[in-house]
This record gives C-alpha cells, structure tokens and sequence, in this order.
C-alpha cells in the first residue's frame, strides 16, 4: 500500500507525494540545508522537465531537465568523494537544475542524481566535460 | 581567521590525515599539494561558492508554469 504524504507547497499547493516520487537527499543541496527530501514532480504537460519541490520548504522548487536532453553524450563521473556515498543503479536519473534569472540556463556542472530504487538523491559537482553553472538552456544540435 | 605564513617546500597539517604543501608560487599564483582521504571534499573557494549561488538561483529564478509549459514543445523528442 502507498502512504501518500502531504507537502506544503507554494507552486503547487498541498501535494500528495507518494513513495516513489519522494528522494532523500544524501547530502544538502549547496545553499539549502533545511531541505532533506526533494519530491520529484512530473506534469505531463511540462514534459521533459520535472519539478524537485523541498518537502521541507514549501517556497523552495526547482525546475530541471534530464541532463541529456540538453547535452547529447553528457556524462557524470562521481568525484571521489562521493564513491561511497553513491552507486549508480540501473533507472538512476540525471537531472540538472534550471534557472530563469536571466536568460535561461542549465547548471551542467553540478547535476542531482536520482536513485530510483533506494529513492535517494545526490547532487554531485561533475568534473567531467568541463561544464559550467549556467550552461545556456538549448537543444542540441542534431548530427550533420 | 588563522594566518599563517609558510614557505615553498613548507606544509600544514589540518587534524590527522589533511596536509597541505606549498609546492610553488610564481607570478602571484600559489600551487598547493594537497593529501586527503579520499572520502573529503576538497574544492576551488569560488566553485563551490558558484555551485550555492546558482541553486539559490535555480530555487528564486523558478520559472513560471506557464513558460515551462511553452518550452517544453521545444525540447519534446519529435515522434519518431
């Protein structure tokens, strides 16, 4: 049975968060220390991108994207830090988190990695490709 | 804040297993050795400082629903 659990939201009223969309966080994101729990929130007709709302904060979402949708061939290599923090398992996702101030852009340098199996989350500084905090928001290009 | 003024070649010990060793200084730029356990963070000041300041960006700079929803058509796989 499903235990639904009620967060306060201020984007999206009162949610009813089940199991499977609830992600402790291994560690606090950056500049959020009271947020322990991310709720992943997907609306259809925002798809790709999802929500991770701060079931502690209820001002306190993220708009993100799967990190490959952005960057075709994006990968992460963990720091070494964070080897006994994480394994990959097989459905993690790669989110990374977007910001409107400004023009719109994709913090490609530090993704949240979701673990759907054990519904933990991590965000990791990825040391791989070079990217930045505020990547530009856009589609890659297709092949020529 | 602790100042402590060391010399190339010269270390600092933080608790038992962190050292720090001045290995150069040249043209204003200091390298420094680092030895760690391999389970401690060890960043650039100004990357982790960049890392908080976009998140709180990201959480402040949230976009509306409405304009998820308009950039979402953009960036749906096209069916196949």
């Amino acid at each position: 049975m499903q235990t639904l659990q009620s967060v306060a939201s201020t984007r999206f009223g009162a949610l009813d968060a089940p199991p499977a969309a609830r992600y402790r966080l291994l560690r606090p994101l950056a500049g959020f220390p009271a947020t322990g729990t991310l709720i992943r929130v997907a609306l259809a007709h925002q798809a790709p991108f999802v929500w991770l709302q701060s079931a502690e904060e209820p001002a306190v979402a993220f708009a993100a994207a799967p990190a490959d949708l952005l960057r075709e061939g994006y990968r992460v290599e963990l720091p070494p830090w964070d080897h006994g923090l994480w394994s990959a398992a097989r459905g993690s996702e790669t989110l990374v988190l977007l910001s409107f101030k400004g023009a719109p852009s994709a913090n490609l340098a530090a993704p949240v990695l979701l673990d759907p199996s054990r519904r933990v989350a991590l965000q990791v500084l990825n040391p791989a490709g070079g990217w930045g905090v505020s990547e530009p928001l856009e589609r890659p290009r297709p092949p020529c | 804040m602790l100042i402590l003024s060391r010399r190339k070649g010269e270390s600092l010990k933080l608790g038992d297993d962190v050292e720090i060793t001045v290995l150069r200084t040249a043209g204003g730029q200091v390298s420094l050795g680092i030895t760690a356990p391999r389970t401690l963070s060890v960043l650039r000041g100004e990357l982790a400082a960049a890392v908080l300041a976009q998140n709180q960006a990201a959480a402040l700079g949230a976009p509306s629903d409405a304009e998820l929803g308009a950039l979402s058509g953009t960036f749906r796989p096209a069916p196949g």
